[in-house]
């Protein structure tokens, strides 16, 4: 029992001493967290540009009801720098009840303003602000194809940004409203005016009937659904998004531990077979605890890496509000056995490779296969998520090179049956046991065959040797 | 005291269709210097790994300290390997307590036995470097440090003379005859006879995985002896190969270490030779275990 302490304390700080731990250790949260904010740190960064449009309104009241909500807009843009200047609680208050209030004064329902600041970034607002529009005015018998001509001449030299024609007949007969730009596939800015425009078209048109607007829209308000998953002691808010990417991200550290230090095993034992450390240390201890010893040392350096990535992310989470990511205590704990589980069951096939194979570049197929095996339910993920109970899940739940990642997956999207959990883990051991019994054996020849690459007979006949 | 360290009775081993070791048995005096010769490929090493029960015969027993081998008894063994068994990244103090350690020495204990190790092998400034920033001679005396450090009962060395210059052979032979006078047994796997003739008190030489001959090198070397002539000569010596009298002859340019057949008589020769070369030493010899070993080995490959 000693001895078997001995190589577990060498394998485990053989890695956890390598830079390249630390590395892994200290880089993988960094990037990972640097992917996540990228993409929002170069949006905030991008600049605003001010865009000058040049609108032929044929119906007269639609460039109005724009221009009024660009005002709206940069008002808010105003009272909101006043506010991240403001960093007194009580300055923040008075300044929303007065966008509130100013809101209202310009015609907009109550809170509406508020509301849209929550709805939209900061950066679509700002730029809708910064739009100029021009009224282009089409006189009785002047030709409309030539000032739109003499329009688009002046989008090509770079006088204006783009023209916008709201033909007459876009309340009675649903004409469409042009675009014209160099870039038309600017996706806020088109989506944003053809919000505007089609709202106050309805507008207009409701008021025509005689009825009001504002009261419509506070009546047709569409009802909001919440969902919830019901767990063991409560109800969390549930989001689609974010137990998919909670299940993948947990399958992805599985992954990326059994991996990371599964690489190391089958190398070790590479590494020992070929410069005959092995003869040594078998004149020392037995192939089980030589065997057993590597597993631990190498699963406990996985672990404390994953430990580290998860207690950065759960920071990181922390940190950055939450993201709507609830991760209940038993779903870790479950996580801690499956990984375990999942580590040992994966640690013997890499002690197999490592026995069997003669140098890593053997190894590597190999490990591609067993890559795939835990990424089975990445691949199935899009079904799993939408019916993480289905007999496919279950089946291949059951399946044990897959159980601990589909295990794993499907606990953190929704609550597994008791049984089931229960059942996989029995299978696990079991399937754990016939393995170490079976590597033991191969380990035990393998390891000393140099040389030449064994047959898969041969093997099988390893497994019989007493 | 158990009379024999290791004992083998009728042992085979073999892998796949290749026969390494077939029906060996052998005895290993306890506390004598054991010389385990054989060309290459002769199941040497497969006899030691089973020694050590790395690997399981197919058939017959083997006894070590006169039981079978149990995992105690592993920490009262010594072994190093033909070739390097080290962890290149490790420094030599991390791999020497490591293999202390696996033989369950105390990490106080261990220290201190590398130390005294160290200072004996002339190797104690160097023990804060990695084994891969050693020379290849340095690293065989750690190996070697590996394999005596936790005072075992058993050596078992093979080669365990490659790589080094003279003066660490001499210091290392030193180190062997020294562990011997405390009455530690040694097991020696070489081809380097002249080696063997100074230390082995016993030999035992196989072929194709089976026992040639074994006992002490003194009986051995009389039995087969009186009939060898060591010559030294002038001139040109190539006639001696086609001799009728003669069973096998190992020539050098001035010299010739020759087996006579029983029935041929040395003086006759010598009548002749006089004749044709310019003979400065003739001596009748018990022959070296060199020449018994090509002789022998000539012999059972035939």
């Amino acid at each position: 029992m000693n001895k078997i302490w001995v190589i577990i304390k060498r394998e485990y700080l053989n890695i956890v001493k390598k830079k390249s731990f630390l590395v892994s250790a200290i880089l993988t949260p960094i990037l990972m967290v640097g992917l996540i904010l990228l993409p929002s740190f170069l949006a905030g960064v991008a600049l605003i540009k001010e865009r000058e449009i040049a609108v032929i309104d044929e119906t007269g009241y639609v460039l109005p009801a724009l221009e009024a909500k660009r005002t709206m807009f940069e008002y808010i843009v105003k009272e909101m720098k006043n506010m991240e200047e403001n960093q007194d609680p009580t300055a923040q208050e008075q300044i929303q009840k007065q966008i509130e209030k100013e809101a209202k004064e310009k015609g907009l329902p109550g809170g509406q303003a508020l509301k849209l600041m929550e709805e939209m970034s900061k950066k679509v607002y700002q730029s809708f602000a910064a739009i100029h529009f021009e009224e282009i005015k089409v006189e009785n018998g002047q030709d409309l194809k030539k000032i739109k001509e003499n329009q688009l001449d002046r989008i090509r030299t770079k006088k204006i940004d783009v023209l916008l024609i709201i033909p007459k007949g876009v309340e009675t007969n649903n004409d469409a409203v042009s675009y014209f730009s160099t870039s038309s596939s600017n996706f806020d800015e088109t989506s944003l005016l053809r919000e505007f425009i089609s709202e106050t078209i309805v507008d207009k048109r409701i008021a025509d009937e005689g009825m009001n607007a504002v009261k419509i829209k506070q009546m047709t308000q569409p009802v909001l659904l919440n969902t919830n998953d019901v767990t063991k002691t409560g109800t969390k808010k549930g989001s689609f998004l974010v137990t998919y990417f909670v299940g993948i991200t947990f399958v992805m550290l599985l992954f990326m531990a059994v991996i990371q230090t599964g690489q190391h095993l089958f190398r070790g034992v590479i590494e020992e077979k070929s410069n005959r450390i092995i003869e040594v240390l078998l004149s020392s201890i037995k192939p089980k605890q030589l065997m057993g010893g590597k597993i631990i040392g190498l699963g406990g350096a996985g672990l404390t890496l994953v430990a580290i990535w998860s207690i950065a992310g759960l920071l990181g989470l922390k940190l950055s509000g939450g993201f709507g990511v609830t991760i209940a205590p038993i779903t870790i704990l479950y996580f801690i056995i499956f990984f375990v589980l999942g580590y040992l069951l994966y640690s013997t096939f890499m002690a197999i490779i490592g026995a069997i194979m003669n140098s890593e570049q053997e190894a590597q197929q190999f490990i591609s296969i067993i890559s795939m095996a835990l990424m089975v339910p990445l691949f199935v993920a899009m079904i799993i998520v939408k019916h993480p109970d289905s007999i496919i899940a279950t089946i291949l739940t059951m399946i044990p090179p897959f159980t601990p990642s589909m295990m794993v997956f499907r606990l953190s999207i929704t609550a597994v049956p008791m049984v089931e959990i229960i059942a996989s883990i029995v299978v696990l051991i079991i399937s754990i046991w016939i393995m170490i019994i079976a590597t033991t054996k191969i380990f035990r020849v393998g390891i000393l065959m140099y040389g030449k690459k064994p047959s898969v007979k041969e093997i099988v006949k390893w497994m019989k040797y007493k | 005291m158990v009379e024999n360290a290791i004992k083998i009775e009728g042992v085979a081993k073999h892998f796949d269709k290749t026969v390494a070791v077939k029906e060996l048995s052998m005895a290993v005096p306890a506390g004598s210097i054991y010389g385990l010769l054989g060309p290459n490929g002769a199941g040497k090493t497969t006899t030691i790994r089973m020694m050590l029960n790395i690997i399981y015969p197919d058939q017959g027993q083997i006894e070590l300290f006169g039981r079978k081998l149990t995992e105690e008894d592993k920490s009262r063994i010594g072994y190093l390997p033909e070739e390097r068994g080290l962890y290149p990244k490790m420094t030599v103090d991390e791999t020497l307590l490591y293999f202390a350690r696996l033989k369950g020495i105390q990490t106080k204990l261990a220290k201190k036995a590398i130390d005294y190790w160290l200072d004996k092998v002339n190797i104690i400034e160097h023990r804060q470097k990695k084994i891969n920033e050693l020379s290849k001679g340095m690293q065989q005396k750690i190996q070697f440090v590996a394999t005596v450090q936790h005072n075992p009962d058993l050596l078992i060395l093979d080669e365990p003379f490659s790589g080094l210059d003279p003066i660490n052979v001499k210091l290392i032979k030193d180190i062997i005859l020294e562990l011997n006078s405390d009455g530690k047994t040694i097991i020696f796997s070489t081809h380097q006879m002249e080696q063997v003739e100074k230390l082995c008190e016993y030999i035992c030489l196989i072929n194709k995985g089976k026992k040639i001959i074994d006992g002490k090198q003194t009986k051995i070397r009389s039995e087969y002896g009186r009939n060898t002539v060591l010559l030294e000569f002038d001139g040109d010596g190539s006639f001696l190969k086609d001799e009728k009298g003669i069973a096998d002859i190992n020539l050098f340019p001035r010299q010739a270490e020759i087996s006579l057949r029983r029935e041929t008589s040395a003086p006759e020769l010598l009548k002749n030779w006089v004749k044709k070369l310019d003979i400065t030493k003739f001596e009748v010899l018990e022959p070296s275990v060199e020449s018994i070993f090509i002789r022998l080995v000539g012999e059972s490959n035939e």
